[in-house]
């Protein structure tokens, strides 16, 4: 599903001493299907964007507009949006509540009014997506989980709720890395093989180099940049004054050409810079 | 060096009569003043456990931890245990209890009874190591998470510690505030000889420690330093841990035939290691 918007712009407290405009006209438009990174500093504005996505928040002025239905317009059912887009918060496993892990899944769509059949099937397909054993964990309680597995209990309820368009806040922080893979993995899955829109905020930017289409980037507000990751890193001055970072790799990449080594600095993830600065080497080499 | 934390045969299980439920196993492990030790480990590994029972908040179930001498177990040294060794937890809004900065920072010296003048005179003192000084005034609710990360660390200082435990408090932070809160953390150690304990998932944070401890399945399952720990990936990935980018394309290059000499852990020296190559070729 697409989503674009139109000089989005939000204003928190409105007329007091605390006002504060956390976006200012915020205009993009994205492709159905696209897997999409969202970066940008603490306090640049992503969280405000996203919460605009499903109509937690509604704009001080502009427009969102999630596959031609203009979310402002007041005939839209609440429900509608909800269905659209699903929102999965940063550290998600905080909102875990029902008894078992079942329960707590089956709590959106139930409310979505999805029969008791359809329910369960949403449950067992959004638990097989986030590679939960059924069998093995629908009747435990979901706070006797690990902390990877509660993650993937809260996303999957968003996930049976059937959303188009997925937003997801930071999903792989404080997972370890095989945790933070799997997590990843799954999510790429769902955009690759059931075509969910993915909306990813992150602060690492290997992961969004790995896995997103196209990479938007936040500061103070404004939308600075949305292009592939391959030309948001080669940007790499920009970011580092916004306190964001480039990849290892394409650093390492960077500092080889400016002493002087004809490398390829356009590449960013590790195996590429692995195959570039062999390619130079073996250039380098005497026959 | 002396010894700021022992650890003689230490074990904790969250429920004694079901050993599947033994965060950690019969650990032993000294921390000396001054060190900057990282502990990474997977998640469930025991790593927020053994940061508990370093200061007390979880006791033993078997064997026993030592601060300074004084046991963790002893009702009586347990307030000089927890003055000595400070904790900064993930998430710094949990930490913070105050609407305004520099009374979030005193709330501990004036828990200590401590008189008002030298209340903010440490107040400002503990502010200013974390460069935070002019901030005293503000809300916390004001601040980005990197800034009240360095509040919570203030509050911490403010009681003098020996010893700071950092449990995955870099996990939340933008690459700005990891940067910050990773170079206060330095800055405390060399500059102040506070003792440090990261944790961590981001390998890549541990290049500079001194030692890096990985936990598995509740035991020690290394204790080198950064660059021997990183010599060897192969011994990393049964632990679910990964190292630094700059370590993997250093090993890329050697599995390519390229044998980049010595281990690099930034940056800058694999790029100097691989210049080096070339220049041998």
């Amino acid at each position: 599903m697409a989503v674009e918007t139109i000089s989005l712009t939000h204003t928190y407290a409105v007329g007091t001493a605390f006002e504060f405009t956390a976006i200012k006209g915020v205009t993009f438009k994205t492709l159905a299907h696209e897997f999409i990174g969202i970066i940008g500093h603490t306090g640049s504005g992503k969280s405000t964007l996203i919460q605009h996505l499903n109509k937690l928040l509604t704009p001080t002025s502009g427009s969102v507009i999630v596959n031609g239905f203009d979310l402002s317009d007041k005939k839209m059912p609440m429900k509608e949006i909800v269905k659209r887009v699903g929102i999965v918060f940063q550290y998600p496993e905080y909102q875990l509540f029902e008894e078992t892990v079942y329960k707590d899944i089956a709590f959106g769509p139930t409310n979505l009014g999805f029969s008791k059949s359809e329910t369960d099937f949403l449950v067992r397909e959004a638990m097989d997506f986030v590679s939960l054993d059924f069998e093995k964990l629908k009747d435990e309680s979901p706070f006797d989980l690990s902390g990877g597995q509660k993650r993937r209990v809260a996303i999957a309820g968003v996930l049976a709720m059937k959303p188009q368009i997925l937003v997801l806040d930071e999903p792989a922080s404080g997972l370890d890395p095989v945790g933070r893979e799997g997590i990843l993995r799954s999510i790429r899955r769902m955009n690759k093989e059931i075509g969910i829109s993915i909306f990813l905020v992150s602060h690492n930017m290997d992961d969004v180099a790995e896995y997103c289409d196209r990479v938007m980037v936040f500061s103070k507000g404004e939308l600075l940049l949305f292009e592939s990751p391959n030309e948001v890193f080669a940007h790499a001055d920009l970011l580092e004054s916004i306190g964001l970072e480039v990849p290892q790799a394409k650093k390492v990449l960077l500092m080889l050409k400016e002493r002087g080594f004809s490398v390829d600095a356009s590449f960013y993830t590790c195996d590429e810079a692995v195959a570039e600065i062999a390619r130079c080497l073996r250039q380098a080499k005497p026959c | 060096m002396k010894t700021m934390i022992r650890l003689e045969a230490a074990s904790f299980s969250y429920d004694e009569a079901d050993s599947s439920k033994t965060a950690l196993d019969d650990i032993n492990l000294e921390f000396c003043e001054g060190e900057f030790i990282g502990i990474a480990g997977h998640n469930g590994s025991g790593k927020s456990t053994l940061a508990k029972l370093l200061n007390g908040l979880l006791l033993p179930t078997k064997g026993d931890v030592t601060v300074l001498g004084m046991n963790t177990k002893n009702e009586n040294e347990i307030k000089e245990i927890r003055r000595n060794v400070g904790m900064v937890f993930q998430n710094p809004d949990n930490q913070m209890i105050a609407t305004i900065v520099e009374e979030d920072v005193a709330f501990g010296p004036e828990n200590l009874g401590k008189p008002p003048y030298e209340i903010r005179d440490t107040v400002d003192e503990s502010l200013a190591l974390v460069g935070m000084a002019e901030y005293k005034d503000k809300r916390p609710s004001q601040l980005s998470g990197g800034q009240k990360q360095r509040i919570a660390i203030a509050g911490v200082l403010a009681m003098k510690p020996k010893c700071i435990i950092f449990d995955e408090s870099t996990a939340m932070l933008d690459p700005q505030g990891r940067k910050e809160l990773l170079d206060t953390m330095h800055r405390l150690n060399a500059e102040e000889g506070v003792t440090i304990i990261h944790i961590t998932h981001y390998m890549e944070e541990l290049i500079t420690a001194s030692r890096i401890i990985a936990l598995n399945e509740g035991k020690v399952a290394f204790d080198k330093t950064p660059r021997d720990a990183f010599s060897d990936l192969s011994a990393l990935s049964p632990l679910n841990l990964a190292a630094p980018e700059v370590v993997q394309i250093a090993d890329g290059l050697k599995i390519a035939g390229f044998p980049i000499e010595g281990t690099a852990l930034s940056c800058e020296e694999l790029v100097e290691a691989i210049w080096q190559l070339k220049q041998s070729l």
